[in-house]
C-alpha cells in the first residue's frame, strides 16, 4: 500500500490491519499511544475526565481518518496532531479559550532560577493553574513546538496575541516555580 | 538561532514524554464506536462490489449483443481464421476425451429449461452434438483459442446449461479435457500460446479449467465467444 510505504514495518502492518477494521490492531494502536496522548489532552483541559473525553473522541477520529494518513511522518506525530486539534476543539466548545485575565504585574522572571529537576505532576499542576488561553498557547509553543503564526491560525488569533499570551504564561509559571522552590526550601 | 527559553525547556523536558494510563472506559467508548462504524464500512464495500459487478455485467451484455450478429463463422476453418490453442497449463481436471471433428451444419444448442431454469446438457442439446470451446476476440486482431484445435463433444463435456435472461447467452459449466496445444495464425507458425495468453489464462481460463461457471454466448455457431481483456490485445501487437 503506497500510503504507508515510508513507515517502519511494524507500524505499516498496524496501519494496514486497522484499515481492514481489525479490532485487535486497533487496540494495539490505542495501547501504543493512549498513555502519552492522555497527558497531551490533560495539559489542555481542566480535569482528567475532560482529558479522557478528548482522548476517546481523538481516537475515534484517528480510526476514521487513518486512510488519510500518508505515511509522510511518524505515526505518533500524526496521532499527536489530531489529538491536539481535538483538545482545541474541546476547549473551544467549552467556550473558555480566551478569557482575559486581569493580573497584577509581577516581577520579571529570572532565566537561571529553575531547578534541574521537577516532578512532572507538580509541573502539570502549575500548567493547570494557568488561564486557559495562556495554557493553550504555552502548550502549543513550548511543548508541541508550533510557532506563533501556526498558533495564530489554529486558535484564530493574531501572532501578537499569541506572543502576549505566551509571555504572560511564562511569567505566571516562573512565579509558581519560585513559590515551589521556596516551599521546598522551607521544608 | 535563539536557544529555547528555560521555562519552555523545563516544561517540555518534563512533560512532553510524560504518560499516564487512561481508564478502561476510554477504550470501551472507542471500541463501541468502531463496532458501530463496521456495518457502514461493510455496506459501502458491498455497494462498491455490486456496482463493479453491474458494470461488468452490462459491458459483457453490450459486448455480446454487439458481436453476436457479426459472428459469421459457423465452423472454424483453421487455415482462414486466427486460431490459438489453450494456454500451457496443466489442469488437474478430466482427461481429454470425445474429441471429434467439427460437425457441418450444426444447429444452435437448444437447451430445455427445467423448472428452476436449468437444464442438464447431457439430456439437453439434442441437435447440437459438438461444440468447440473457443475463445474468440472478434476485434481487429481476432483470436480463437481452441481446445487442442479440436472440437469437444458438447453432450459429454458440458455439465450444465442454463438459459438466462439474455436469449443469446447460455451460462455453462464446462468440464474440459486436457488443455494442450499450439496455435496458428493463418497457417503460419507463431509464438507459444503462453506468451500471448498468459494474462487470460490466469483468470478466465483458470476458472474454466476449475469447472467454474461463467457466461458464454449462445449463438448458432459452434464457437463460444469470450471477450479477452484489452491488455491481452495490447500485448499481442
Amino acid at each position: 500500500m503506497g500510503i504507508v510505504r515510508n513507515l517502519p514495518s511494524s507500524e505499516k502492518r498496524l496501519v494496514k490491519q486497522c484499515l481492514r477494521g481489525d479490532h485487535e490492531a486497533q487496540r494495539e494502536l490505542y495501547d501504543r499511544y493512549s498513555s502519552e496522548m492522555l497527558t497531551v489532552c490533560r495539559r489542555y483541559t481542566q480535569s482528567l475526565e475532560d482529558a479522557e473525553e478528548v482522548l476517546s473522541n481523538g481516537f475515534i477520529k484517528i480510526f476514521a481518518r487513518l486512510d488519510q494518513y500518508r505515511g509522510e511522518g511518524a505515526l505518533g506525530a500524526w496521532v499527536r496532531r489530531i489529538m491536539v486539534r481535538e483538545a482545541l476543539n474541546f476547549i473551544r466548545y467549552k467556550k473558555n479559550l480566551f478569557v482575559e485575565v486581569e493580573e497584577e504585574r509581577r516581577e520579571e522572571f529570572g532565566h537561571s532560577g529553575t531547578k534541574e529537576h521537577y516532578d512532572a505532576e507538580h509541573l502539570m499542576r502549575m500548567i493547570d493553574g494557568l488561564p486557559t488561553g495562556y495554557k493553550t498557547v504555552f502548550n502549543l509553543y513550548a511543548i508541541e513546538g508550533y510557532n506563533h503564526r501556526e498558533i495564530g491560525e489554529m486558535l484564530e488569533i493574531s501572532e501578537n496575541t499569541s506572543k502576549s499570551q505566551l509571555s504572560k504564561a511564562r511569567r505566571q509559571l516562573q512565579q509558581k516555580l519560585n513559590d515551589y522552590e521556596l516551599l521546598a526550601k522551607d521544608n | 538561532m535563539s536557544s529555547k527559553h528555560p521555562i519552555d525547556a523545563l516544561f517540555e523536558k518534563e512533560l512532553k514524554e510524560h504518560q499516564s494510563q487512561p481508564s478502561e472506559a476510554v477504550w470501551a467508548k472507542v471500541a463501541a464506536s468502531q463496532q458501530a462504524a463496521r456495518p457502514k464500512r461493510e455496506g459501502i464495500f458491498l455497494l462498491r462490489a455490486a456496482s463493479v459487478l453491474l458494470l461488468v455485467g452490462l459491458s459483457s451484455f453490450w459486448y455480446f449483443t454487439q458481436n453476436a450478429g457479426s459472428l459469421q463463422v459457423s465452423t472454424p476453418i483453421l487455415g482462414e481464421t486466427e486460431i490459438v490453442g489453450a494456454p500451457e497449463v496443466k489442469p488437474t481436471t478430466k482427461k481429454q476425451s470425445n474429441l471429434k471433428e467439427p460437425a457441418q451444419n450444426q444447429t444452435k444448442p437448444s437447451p430445455k429449461k427445467s423448472g428452476n431454469g436449468k437444464t442438464n446438457s447431457k439430456k439437453n442439446p439434442k441437435k447440437t452434438s459438438l461444440v468447440i470451446p473457443v475463445l474468440q476476440q472478434s476485434l481487429s486482431d481476432p483470436i480463437l483459442a481452441l481446445n487442442d484445435l479440436a472440437p469437444v463433444d458438447l453432450e459429454d463435456n458440458w455439465d450444465e446449461v442454463e438459459v438466462i435472461e439474455d436469449p443469446n447467452v447460455l451460462r455453462v459449466k464446462l468440464s474440459l479435457p486436457d488443455l494442450q496445444g499450439e496455435y496458428n495464425t493463418n497457417g503460419q507458425p507463431k509464438k507459444k500460446l503462453s506468451e500471448r495468453m498468459w494474462a487470460y489464462a490466469t483468470e478466465q481460463y483458470d476458472r474454466m479449467i476449475a469447472g467454474e461457471e461463467f457466461q458464454l454466448p449462445n449463438t448458432d455457431d459452434t464457437k463460444i465467444e469470450i471477450p479477452l481483456p484489452d491488455f491481452v490485445n495490447r500485448r499481442m501487437k
